[in-house]
């Protein structure tokens, strides 16, 4: 944004509180415009960027009025520093310490900064955020060197003999594995559609070979659902390589649910009870959203009379729940360089037990090994 | 603690240091806005340092008292802690029973004249299911919400006893009963009667002792994109301010960050 546009923003927001200032409501007016002013300057750069905005302009562009409301809009205490700088609106200051005269401990704890201690905390965070960006740089790069000799060590050469070998020596394996993909950029390796269908594939078949029943994968947009075709072939190519290797009849069948659409597909249909794994799909929908579906129609039944208030329980919504969206994982994985729920239906992460590795972006043997292991090794045990 | 008292004036330096650091914090103007915290590991640390199990909880009280300081001066509006799990009901009567008298001292402690309420101009509130409460418990926190009703500049959640689903299950019972037509019912509107309704929404959850799992806390909250989650692997009552420091920076820095890449995503766009 240009300075002169700012200015303007600034100048209209000076007038709008001086209009109000005998009202009641002068804390509430001030913390108002000053969000504005906020909303603005922290979209427009980044935190760096808008601190120097700030401690710049008002020496040199900025009149003493705009200063105060400059001030005003870091939610910090205006009183004192309106009367020093500004001695027209003394009579507004002193009317606005009146109305904040009950909070006055509240008052004491605020900082009344001035232009050189502000100046002198924002060159600290320069300091600090310099300090910070190294170290985070030094654990980014040990970070990636750890994943890298971790992924080196875990290979499975595509067969499924050593993967239940590796994890047979756990003590404990979920039997319902979550896991959160995203798809990357497509500039990147393993990006696009075809990365996620890939990782997504890989992914199934470790878990076919780990023996474990059920797998939910999870990604924020529903790009699996909206390829269940190219998903549902890809999954077959990845477990010829994994299983084919003696003949085609070594191939397990598995299902592909969606439950949104209420929808399971087979790949061999003619043979459903013999499915080795069933894969759930879900995506941001089946979250928050499916809970305001159920409220919706439990709502009707309520206006109705079909339903009694005091028969909305846990364990209904539960019931419901599992039928709308399907079971909860025992153990998801991130497969994100943070850890981010990116709107996982709330409603099952209650007691799961989530694993992500930091600063991991694939989907690698390792990363799953490594969640296999943890869940292994720690209790569960609700309340006690 | 014992380090603490042999260096004279350590509590005034690190009293010094809080105020610098938070003031910086504020400046940034990216600090979070509302934390929630699942304070695991006192039982854990009474019984590894050889200290009776009340003793562990006083010292995860302290811990908690320090970090809350440290987070309201730094611009924080709400913080929210899980005291007391429904589930919790199925332990031993006696441990309960414990409990409950431990929680009518704290919540005496918090919000008597001149402790960490007032002090800070924090409003209490304590939020789940009051009414699974033993009577001179629930009335013990009824005048602790009353007595700090009009302390504007933060807020802290106790969670009392609590869990997401019942919070959920409680926001979903409220919405069908004050609204007329099905059709106006949408995800604000169940977000709005949650028991953290009128509040900012949670941008960053801690839980120490190294367990990765949400325990039935705030799992509406938590799971919406973008909140951030902090494990640490030390038990609640060795996470001291210097760890919180450090994880404000940290959040600090992912929020500059994602501001700009949303504005890089939108000129893609």
């Amino acid at each position: 944004m240009e300075m002169e546009e700012i200015q303007e923003l600034v100048y209209a927001d000076i007038r709008k509180p001086k209009q109000h200032f005998k009202s009641d409501a002068v804390d509430e007016v001030i913390e108002s415009e000053g969000s504005t002013l906020v909303a603005r300057d922290s979209s427009n750069s980044s935190s760096d960027g808008s601190l120097r905005n700030r401690s710049l302009s008002p020496s040199k562009e900025m009149t003493p009025e705009m200063t105060t409301n400059m001030k005003s809009s870091d939610h910090m205490d205006t009183t004192d520093i309106s009367n020093q700088c500004n001695g027209k609106s003394q009579k507004d200051a002193t009317m606005e310490k009146e109305a904040r005269i009950h909070d006055k401990i509240l008052e004491k704890s605020q900082i009344p900064y001035g232009k050189m201690q502000y100046s002198l905390y924002s060159g600290l965070l320069v300091v600090l955020s310099i300090v910070f960006v190294i170290c985070r740089a030094i654990n980014y790069m040990l970070n990636k060197l750890r994943l890298k000799i971790s992924d080196i060590l875990n290979t499975h050469s595509h067969s499924p003999q050593i993967i239940k070998h590796d994890i047979k020596s756990l003590d404990k394996k979920p039997t319902r594995l979550g896991a959160i993909l995203n798809k990357k950029s497509i500039s990147e390796i393993n990006g696009g559609i075809n990365g996620l269908l890939n990782d997504a594939s890989e992914l199934i078949c470790w878990t076919v070979a780990s023996e474990i029943p059920t797998i939910i994968l999870y990604d924020y947009n529903g790009q699996l659902k909206n390829h269940l075709m190219e998903l549902k072939n890809e999954i077959y190519v990845k477990l010829t390589e994994y299983f084919g290797k003696g003949a085609s009849e070594n191939i397990p069948n598995y299902s592909i649910k969606i439950p949104h659409s209420n929808k399971t597909i087979y790949y061999d249909e003619s043979n459903k009870s013999n499915s080795c794994i069933e894969i759930i799909l879900l995506s941001s929908i089946d979250g928050k959203g499916t809970i305001v579906d159920l409220t919706k129609t439990m709502s009707q039944l309520y206006h109705s009379n079909d339903l009694n208030i005091n028969d909305i329980t846990v364990d209904l919504v539960q019931n419901e729940l599992t039928q709308l969206v399907g079971p909860e994982p025992d153990l998801l994985l991130i497969f994100s360089p943070s850890l981010d729920f990116q709107d996982f239906p709330p409603w099952h992460l209650r007691l799961t037990e989530f694993y992500f590795e930091q600063d991991n972006d694939q989907v690698t043997y390792s990363t799953f090994r490594n969640g296999l292991r943890k869940y292994a090794g720690c209790k569960v045990n609700i309340g006690r | 603690m014992e380090v603490e008292s042999r260096i004279p004036g350590y509590s005034f330096i690190q009293e010094w240091l809080k105020n610098i650091f938070s003031r910086t914090i504020r400046v940034s103007d990216c600090g979070p806005k509302h934390v929630g915290f699942i304070m695991d590991g006192n039982r854990r640390f009474a019984r590894k340092n050889d200290i009776e199990i009340k003793e562990g909880h006083e010292a995860g009280f302290q811990s908690m008292s320090k970090i809350l300081e440290l987070l309201y001066e730094s611009g924080v509006q709400s913080a929210t802690v899980y005291a007391f799990s429904i589930e919790n009901f199925k332990r031993s009567s006696k441990e309960v029973t414990n409990l409950m008298e431990l929680a009518k001292d704290r919540i005496k402690q918090i919000s008597k004249n001149g402790e960490l309420a007032s002090k800070y101009g924090i409003k209490v509130n304590v939020i789940g299911d009051l009414s699974l409460l033993p009577e001179d418990v629930l009335k013990e926190m009824e005048h602790a919400m009353e007595i700090t009703k009009n302390n504007k500049r933060a807020v802290l959640n106790i969670c009392f006893p609590y869990t997401g689903r019942e919070e959920i299950v409680h926001s979903i019972r409220e919405v069908i009963i004050n609204t007329k037509d099905s059709k106006e019912i949408n995800e604000t509107l169940i977000e709005n009667n949650l028991y953290t309704k009128d509040q900012p929404p949670l941008d960053l959850l801690i839980r120490t002792s190294g367990v990765s799992r949400l325990s039935d806390f705030m799992i509406w909250q938590t799971s919406h994109k973008g909140v951030k989650i902090e494990l640490l692997d030390c038990l609640w009552p060795e996470f001291g301010p210097f760890r919180m420091s450090w994880i404000l920076l940290k959040f600090i820095f992912k929020k500059s960050f994602q501001i700009h890449d949303e504005e890089e995503d939108k000129k893609n766009v």
